[in-house]
């Protein structure tokens, strides 16, 4: 039955690239290839496809730029950026302007792909189609390009009111951006905040989160863990990400197993995290309201360890703060006195649920 | 392009003898140009002469200090002698003059005394007895001039009056008046006694060998009958007087008129010598005595003065000794502090030394770690499409084995049958062979893939060779080189550093093969080719040329980027000058190009028009820089 096969878009400069993939994936999927952008372009218009897969490097126009007019001509395909460069550019930018489904790298594994692209179709098929929210998202994107300005500043769209319930969680230890970040946004946001991994959890586990704006790290610990793992179990909260790292590792891992809504490098104007903040939290509407959408971030599991090694860092870290006897140790410790074993309980519950260890 | 044909001929003038290139390139980079500046020892020199002006300058001004101030001493004391002297002279004469006026007027009195008591009853009739006497005659006899060319009277004229003399004295009453005169004088400090009468005759004397003589032109006389007294000092070794001869005395001989009893009248003129040998001894010993003071206080004066002098010269020499160990000590601590200075200052080059080649070493580092990542990416997409098509081929493989083995055993059957006619029974494996799927198409895309493969490896086997070239590890680091060859392989590496939105377009034109070190040229032009794709934003091109021009290889590699300020031109190749953000770029990129291309008897050259983009232009050298560089 040729009608329920996944149809799939190969698009690769280099020939043998997409001979292989054609080979690889035929006897599954319904492949069509094409070596330029412009050939994959009129492809997009003659066929409805699932899924379309892209390399980075192509002459005239990179992956990113194509995917990008892919999610406007064809929302409801799912897009797979595949590249032999870890280009944190091409990734950042993945993530902002094509969000991308999943980023293969080559050599790619010809046992794993087939599957990633069966289940990139099965999504397409099921779950409804985002349409990029045309008027914020490509507002924010292309503020990111526009230079600093004294109109950057005064430019503060009006956002979105917030709804009973919902709220945004900052998960940064520094004192500068937390306060930015407030008067950024203004009073009539709520926004929680977490200066490490205990807070960070015990504030998912304590009330409903729209919205995580994260770095990538708090003190010396790895957050996107956190982000990864949460994701999982919670696919509605959208998180936003910045970072002054250049690690493409790290950005890999923030899409594969975090479906990252916009990844920002450091440093970042204000008025852009307004905008981003705006379309964020629209983004988590469409995911509250239609669960099925759900399915189209939905992310490759992060190992096991990582849920280890994450609990080991949440635990330490509500430790040296309950030890500390910082003043806000009383989220935790009602009586502020039995900060021990009663404290590590509660998060460890709290960690449980939020991520069903 | 006219500022490079400008340059051309410099560069050609060049004295191209690049020795080692690495060597050269280390030179031009070391802080320590050929020129040092040698701080001690220039400090040192300078110092030293400064510092010797200095005390030379110092000591002549004290030297100048201690004659000054020696004329002044010798002044003070000249003038204080000369007040001595004529204080001692004045208190003399003044003394003299005294005694001289005391015995006149003694004199004078004596003459009163005397001539009251002798002149009118023993002297007036014995001068009136001698009147007669004629000395006409005498005095008509002319003078002579004796050897000095003085007058004198001749030993005839002196006989002429002695012989007057002799009859004065035979007039009577001589004799008594000469007892009464001796008698008269006698224990007293008048040693002699002369009368002359008007015509100037010695009518008298108590000496009597003088009596008769003329004494008309003596000026005491003629004063003395002027009616004024004349006194005169004299020394006599020997004295005839009235008690015989006496030797060695000072005397006052005065010419005293005499005048008549009871008138002015002037009748006669005595002549009366005393002693006054005492007292000018007391004179002159008062004289001598304060002299002889004097002579203390000039003594003391000069001694003081000495002692000021030796002060003063003393007070010089510890000056200048002090300004010297001044001097000195300021030397010492100056010279420390300067050669601590210059330890620092070397040691500081050295650091600065050490980081540049840290700075040079990471440069290159950064430009080859950029090719490398980017090959190894390269290499991503044959590795990844050969892996692919391999494990695939392999799966298809397995569909094939059961076809071939009933191909094999049918064709077995057919071997061992004579016949045409083979029965199968079919039953038995018709289960195995329905599950045959494998097409003739699919052996054909197994061929395709493997076939794939094989274009893969040529890819990743051309990347190789391609780094090999680059690196050139494996060759005489000096060698004939063509640049052309040199430019694919740095091109077709570079393709995988930058980005597809830049199209890299070769033009080689016929060069000729050129000594040099390939591995710095590769170097270089891979440095450029990074730069002009760091320059272009978005779509653009690069184009790689090379041209034989006026004995140089000209390389050029243009692009069509922002172009360079004309402000910052000059700039560019200068070390540490980078218009890339602080951490991505050390500046020395173009500084090492050009100190490669000139350690190889070249040169690198920019041209460039704001908005239109760059070309970057290097020269070698075909002959004489090979020659050099086949010596090095």
């Amino acid at each position: 039955m040729e009608a329920t096969k996944g149809r799939v878009l190969c698009v690769d400069d280099e020939p043998h690239v997409v001979r292989a993939l054609q080979w690889l994936l035929r006897k599954d999927f319904e492949v069509h290839a094409a070596t330029n952008a412009a050939d994959a372009l009129r492809l997009l218009t003659q066929f409805d496809f699932d899924v379309v897969m892209s390399d980075q490097r192509m002459p005239g126009i990179t992956g990113v730029e194509f995917l990008r007019d892919v999610r406007r001509a064809a929302p409801r395909a799912m897009r797979i950026l595949l590249t032999g460069y870890s280009d944190l550019d091409a990734m950042v930018r993945s993530v902002n302007e094509s969000e991308v489904y999943r980023f293969v790298t080559k050599p790619w594994n010809i046992r794993e792909l087939p599957l990633l692209v069966a289940e990139a179709v099965e999504i397409a098929r099921q779950a409804p189609a985002v349409v990029p929210d045309a008027d914020v998202a490509q507002e924010a994107v292309d503020s990111l390009a526009a230079p600093v300005g004294p109109g950057a500043v005064s430019h503060r769209p009006t956002l979105v009111a917030m709804r009973a319930g919902e709220s945004i969680l900052l998960i940064d230890d520094d004192e500068g951006v937390r306060r930015s970040m407030h008067d950024v946004l203004g009073a009539d946001v709520r926004v929680r905040h977490a200066g490490n991994l205990a807070e960070a959890v015990h504030a998912l586990d304590d009330g409903a989160v729209s919205v995580v704006i994260s770095d990538v790290r708090v003190g010396a610990v790895d957050v996107t863990r956190l982000i990864r793992l949460m994701k999982q179990k919670h696919p509605e909260v959208v998180t936003v990400v910045f970072s002054g790292v250049k690690d493409a590792q790290v950005v890999m891992d923030l899409i594969n197993q975090g479906q990252v809504y916009r990844f920002i490098p450091k440093p970042f104007k204000p008025g852009f995290i307004r905008l981003i903040v705006d379309s964020a939290l629209r983004r988590h509407r469409q995911l509250a309201d239609t669960p099925e959408v759900r399915r189209r971030f939905q992310v490759q599991a992060a190992g096991e360890e990582a849920k280890v090694s994450l609990l080991r860092d949440v635990e330490r870290a509500a430790l040296a703060f309950a030890g500390g006897g910082a003043p806000g140790a009383g989220a935790f410790a009602d009586g502020g006195t039995d900060a021990g074993p009663g404290l590590l309980g509660r998060l460890s519950g709290g960690f449980r649920r939020l991520f069903g260890a | 392009m006219s500022a490079v044909a400008m340059r051309l001929p410099g560069l050609a003038k060049r004295d191209a003898a690049p020795v080692d290139p690495d060597a050269a390139v280390a030179k031009a980079h070391g802080p320590s140009g050929p020129a040092k500046f040698r701080l001690i020892r220039y400090f040192a020199i300078a110092s030293l002469v400064a510092f010797a002006v200095v005390a030379g300058v110092f000591a002549v001004f004290e030297l100048k200090q201690g004659d000054f101030f020696r004329e002044v001493q010798d002044r003070e004391g000249a003038f204080f002698s000369l007040t001595q002297d004529q204080f001692v002279k004045k208190q003399e004469e003044a003394a003299l003059r005294d005694l001289l006026s005391i015995h006149e007027a003694g004199n004078v009195n004596l003459t009163r005394l005397f001539a009251n008591a002798l002149w009118e009853r023993d002297f007036a009739p014995f001068v009136a007895k001698a009147a007669p006497i004629s000395v006409d005659h005498c005095r008509a006899m002319e003078d002579v001039k004796d050897a000095k060319g003085k007058s004198a009277a001749p030993p005839e004229k002196k006989a002429c009056f002695a012989e007057v003399g002799k009859r004065i004295m035979a007039l009577p009453g001589f004799r008594e008046i000469d007892a009464k005169v001796i008698d008269s004088m006698k224990k007293t400090s008048v040693f002699k006694v002369k009368v002359f009468d008007l015509r100037g005759i010695t009518i008298y004397s108590s000496e009597h060998a003088q009596i008769g003589e003329d004494k008309l032109f003596n000026a005491g006389w003629k004063k003395a009958l002027a009616g004024t007294p004349a006194s005169e000092l004299t020394h006599r070794d020997k004295f005839s007087a009235f008690e015989g001869v006496v030797e060695n005395r000072d005397l006052i001989s005065s010419y005293l008129p005499v005048l008549a009893p009871g008138s002015n009248r002037i009748v006669g003129v005595f002549e009366v010598y005393s002693d006054v040998t005492p007292f000018l001894a007391q004179i002159r010993d008062t004289s001598r005595q304060i002299k002889v003071g004097a002579d203390a206080n000039r003594q003391k004066v000069r001694l003081v003065s000495e002692e000021n002098q030796r002060k003063v010269d003393e007070a010089a020499s510890v000056q200048v000794a002090a300004l010297l160990a001044v001097l000195a000590a300021l030397f010492g601590v100056l010279f420390v502090i300067v050669r601590r200075a210059d330890r620092i200052i070397e040691s500081q080059a050295e650091d600065r030394e050490h980081a540049h080649q840290q700075l040079a070493q990471s440069e290159k580092m950064a430009a080859l770690g950029q090719m490398v990542a980017g090959v190894a990416h390269q290499l991503n997409t044959p590795l990844g499409f050969s892996k692919n098509n391999v494990a695939l081929a392999i799966d298809q493989l397995g569909q094939f084995e059961t076809p071939v083995k009933v191909a094999c055993k049918m064709s077995e059957l057919v071997r061992s049958t004579a016949g045409d006619r083979i029965v199968l029974d079919v039953g038995r494996a018709r289960a195995q062979l329905e599950g045959i799927n494998a097409s003739a198409d699919d052996v054909v895309a197994v061929r395709e893939m493997l076939g794939d493969v094989l274009t893969g490896i040529d890819q990743m086997s051309e990347l190789v060779v391609h780094m090999r070239d680059f690196t050139r590890l494996d060759r005489a680091r000096v060698s004939e080189f063509d640049v052309n060859e040199g430019l694919k392989s740095v091109v077709y590496l570079a393709r995988s550093v930058i980005p597809n939105s830049v199209e890299v377009t070769e033009a080689y034109g016929p060069i000729p093969q050129i000594v040099c070190t390939p591995s710095q040229l590769n170097q270089i032009f891979l440095n450029l080719i990074i730069n002009a794709s760091q320059a272009i934003e978005g779509d653009g091109r690069i184009t790689v040329s090379t041209r034989e021009e006026r004995g140089f290889v000209r390389i050029d590699v243009a692009d069509t980027g922002s172009g360079i300020d004309p402000a910052i031109a000059e700039r560019i190749f200068e070390p540490y000058f980078t218009t890339k953000p602080e951490g991505v770029g050390t500046g020395l990129g173009l500084n090492i190009a050009r100190d490669i291309a000139r350690a190889h008897g070249g040169d690198i050259t920019v041209d460039s028009a704001p908005g239109h983009g760059a070309t970057f232009s290097v020269f070698l050298p075909i002959g004489s820089a090979a020659e050099a560089g086949r010596a090095a």
